[in-house]
């Protein structure tokens, strides 16, 4: 059996009978790699597996990993206190998003046993210089990036780079939208903004069908997917658990009224085919319209059927590398106009050639954190 | 959420340490929680002119003074 | 050279190392030796040091650590490549293990019970703990200390004595027939070479012990023995200090922190002779310490 189907086998809580330690043991490096392990371990306890019968090797990776991530959850809480403490008096609209909004979103599955290196944090634009300041001076600065990202990131996009706390590593991205504007797709934002809801202690986050079509758009839209079979079970883990006629309606309004229904097909598309989660009759009716040609889909198809498994270099084929270098094409078009993309794109393999000529160390620049604690 | 803070008082008496759970964040005075109260419900008190005293204050915030001093009563 | 595979067990970890590097194979075949096996049931972590890339190659060989995908130091020079595989390995388990409360510590044993010796570098530290191995005592560890929450017990994770500059050349004085690796010149700890533990040490890798003290020593040449007991608090500070993910574990690391320096004699030791100190550990230290 592939590890990647065992993978999927887990996650729907059926451990395959007689796995070699050796599958396991490629299993757990696959997890670790694709940061799902403690989703893993969560999951298998949520569907009533008792985790004790695997074997102890097992067991002790998926402790590790739940201590982890809920020492992330924790560290996400009390990250978000400080940033509404600091933020509310500035900005009108202050939303958490992603990761960070599913760790704070309480009782939410897709929060369960969640990693992720970065909080996204969404403000109105006008908001966006004051909010940079404010961080400045208690601590957040901009990544030590070099010229040409920055630009990247100011004038091209309108973003402001990723903000790292400096002792507390803690690293920031304040969006103004949920796309960047040059990329053409940047929705009407306020459209997002009538579907927000207050967590329980008060962080403001959007409600699942919202939250549910942003997971979509970043899945869907970006130019690299580093943890895709990881964003897939996000998006499968809100369907499980919000899902009700409500839920359909908001998402599927508001996914053609900001133009997003085609990203939506794919999403409800991949978690059926890839993880079997169910669609209701009358959501693919609504969305027939909107699915891609055939010839358009059998080429997604070749990309995302690989992309958003459970895959690792160590265990993929010329078929992944392919589909890889095909999401980045595809991915970068999408984002940026032909003109600029070419620019953007000689720039990257220029750097490609520099690191292959002289060893990927010539750009760093900061001195190793790590060595440095030894 | 209410943020945790364990504190503990060692059993030689040499003192109290304050740790949240969440940030990771471990305070360690040379004086028992009940004499740290004391201190700072005296404005007078020298603890006042002490360096640490902003993370003490800060840490402490997140705790109900009162509450942590009547818990303290009991031992 | 090709790249070769090799699987080290060591209790409680399995690592698998991939290297293309001929040196580093030599010194994994000659610390190691009864650890390597060439084929394992399972892996906790897949490691691979391996000659950098690009034409820096022939000017100034380079040499890679990578854990699985990740790579989380910068390339040095190839013939530090087994220092950098013992330091990729610490890395590991430090930020992956976290059902462990790690302290880095030296540990030893002696009649059943554990000694903690925490120190920062410049301590001496690697210098006496490799005395205490030779003469009498069971070497858990050098670097880490894998403390299992609740407990005061620590489970060994056997590795070379990492050795520095001065404590080389005295080293190898003291024992001219143990198995040293090549030296790793000019690395940012200054001159490296690891010194495998007695054969004891590999023999007992799987067998626990209990911590009864905990001490901080600090070498001064001009300083004779001189202990400083240290009460609760003062302790708990010291070792806070040395413990890399206490704060992760939440309350169960906390706890076991705490419990440890409540239940452990707690000292601070400054000495000029290894010799003089371990004979206060043995006489006046051990026998008096309940487990």
């Amino acid at each position: 059996m592939q590890i990647s189907d065992v993978i999927i086998e887990l996650f729907r809580g059926n451990v395959p009978a007689s796995l070699s330690l050796k599958q396991w043991s490629d299993t757990i490096r696959v997890l670790r790699y694709q940061q799902c392990l403690a989703r893993i371990g969560w999951r298998l306890k949520h569907l009533g597996v008792d985790i004790s019968t695997l074997p102890q090797y097992v067991q002790n990776h998926f402790k590790n990993a739940e201590i982890i991530a809920r020492k992330q959850f924790h560290q996400v809480h009390y990250e978000a206190a400080e940033l509404q403490k600091l933020l509310q008096p500035y900005a009108t609209h202050l939303l958490f998003l992603k990761g960070a909004a599913y760790s704070l979103t309480e009782n939410a599955c897709v929060g369960s046993g969640r990693t992720y290196s970065d909080i996204d944090l969404l403000v109105d634009r006008n908001s966006i210089t004051v909010i940079e300041k404010e961080l400045a001076v208690h601590g957040f600065f901009a990544e030590d990036l070099d010229e040409y990202d920055q630009k990247y990131y100011r004038e091209w996009s309108h973003e402001i780079p990723p903000l790292r706390h400096g002792s507390r590593g803690t690293v920031l991205d304040v969006h103004h939208n949920l796309l960047p504007i040059i990329s053409g797709r940047a929705p009407d934002i306020n459209m997002f903004f009538q579907h927000i809801q207050a967590t329980q202690d008060g962080y403001s986050v959007f409600k699942p069908a919202a939250m549910f079509l942003h997971s979509t758009i970043h899945l869907f839209l970006n130019e690299e997917i580093k943890h895709g079979f990881r964003d897939l079970t996000d998006l499968y883990l809100i369907i499980e658990q919000y899902q009700s006629d409500a839920f359909w309606r908001e998402l599927v309004e508001l996914a053609i009224s900001t133009n997003f229904a085609v990203e939506l097909c794919l999403a409800l598309r991949y978690t059926n085919k890839i993880l079997g989660q169910a669609i209701p009759a009358s959501v693919t009716e609504e969305l027939q319209r909107f699915l891609p040609s055939k010839v358009a889909l059998s080429y997604l198809d070749f990309i995302f059927l690989r992309i958003l498994k459970p895959t690792h270099p160590v265990f993929g084929n010329w078929q992944d590398n392919l589909a890889q270098l095909l999401l980045l094409v595809r991915g970068h078009y999408l984002k940026m106009p032909l003109t600029i993309l070419i620019k953007h794109l000689l720039w990257k393999s220029g750097r490609q050639i520099t690191t292959a000529l002289l060893g990927s160390s010539f750009f760093d620049k900061v001195e190793d954190e790590a060595k440095q604690k030894q | 959420m209410k943020f945790k803070i364990y504190n503990h008082q060692f059993t030689d008496g040499s003192g109290t340490v304050l740790f949240n759970v969440d940030s990771g964040e471990t305070l360690v005075l040379s004086l028992p929680v009940k004499a740290l109260i004391e201190q700072l419900n005296d404005p007078e008190s020298e603890i006042y002119q002490y360096q640490g005293i902003d993370d003490i204050l800060t840490l402490l915030q997140q705790e109900n003074f009162n509450r942590l001093s009547s818990k303290m009563n009991g031992i | 050279m090709a790249f070769e595979c090799r699987y080290l067990h060591l209790p409680p970890f399995c690592f698998e190392i991939r290297t293309d590097l001929p040196s580093v194979l030599t010194n994994i075949q000659l610390i190691y030796a009864d650890a390597i096996q060439h084929s394992s049931k399972y892996t906790d972590y897949f490691l691979t040091i391996k000659s950098g890339s690009g034409l820096r190659k022939f000017i100034r060989p380079q040499v890679r650590f990578l854990a699985d995908q990740q790579e989380p130091f910068k390339p040095i020079n190839s013939d530090c490549g087994f220092a950098l595989l013992e330091w990729g390995m610490n890395w590991c388990v430090a930020t992956q293990e976290m059902r462990f409360v790690i302290v880095h510590a030296a540990v030893l044993e002696k009649d059943g019970k554990a000694v903690l010796f925490p120190a920062p570098p410049g301590s001496g530290k690697s210098t006496l703990t490799a005395w205490l191995a030779f003469n009498g005592w069971r070497l858990l560890s050098d670097e880490m200390a894998l403390i299992q929450p609740g407990t005061q017990t620590v489970v060994p994770f056997v590795r070379p004595i990492c050795l520095k500059n001065n404590s080389i050349t005295l080293a190898k004085t003291w024992f001219p027939t143990a198995r040293f690796s090549s030296i790793a010149k000019n690395t940012h700890k200054g001159d490296v070479i690891h010194l495998s533990p007695p054969t004891l040490s590999w023999q007992q890798s799987s067998v626990p012990a209990q911590i009864v003290a905990i001490v901080f020593p600090k070498y001064d040449k001009d300083q004779t023995l001189t202990i400083t007991q240290l009460n609760q608090a003062q302790s708990f500070s010291a070792l806070a200090e040395n413990a890399f993910n206490f704060s992760l574990g939440g309350q169960a690391g906390f706890e076991t922190i705490v419990q440890l320096v409540e239940k452990a004699q707690c000292f601070e030791a400054s000495y000029n002779s290894v010799a003089e100190l371990a004979e206060f550990l043995s006489e006046d230290v051990l026998p008096y310490a309940n487990i």
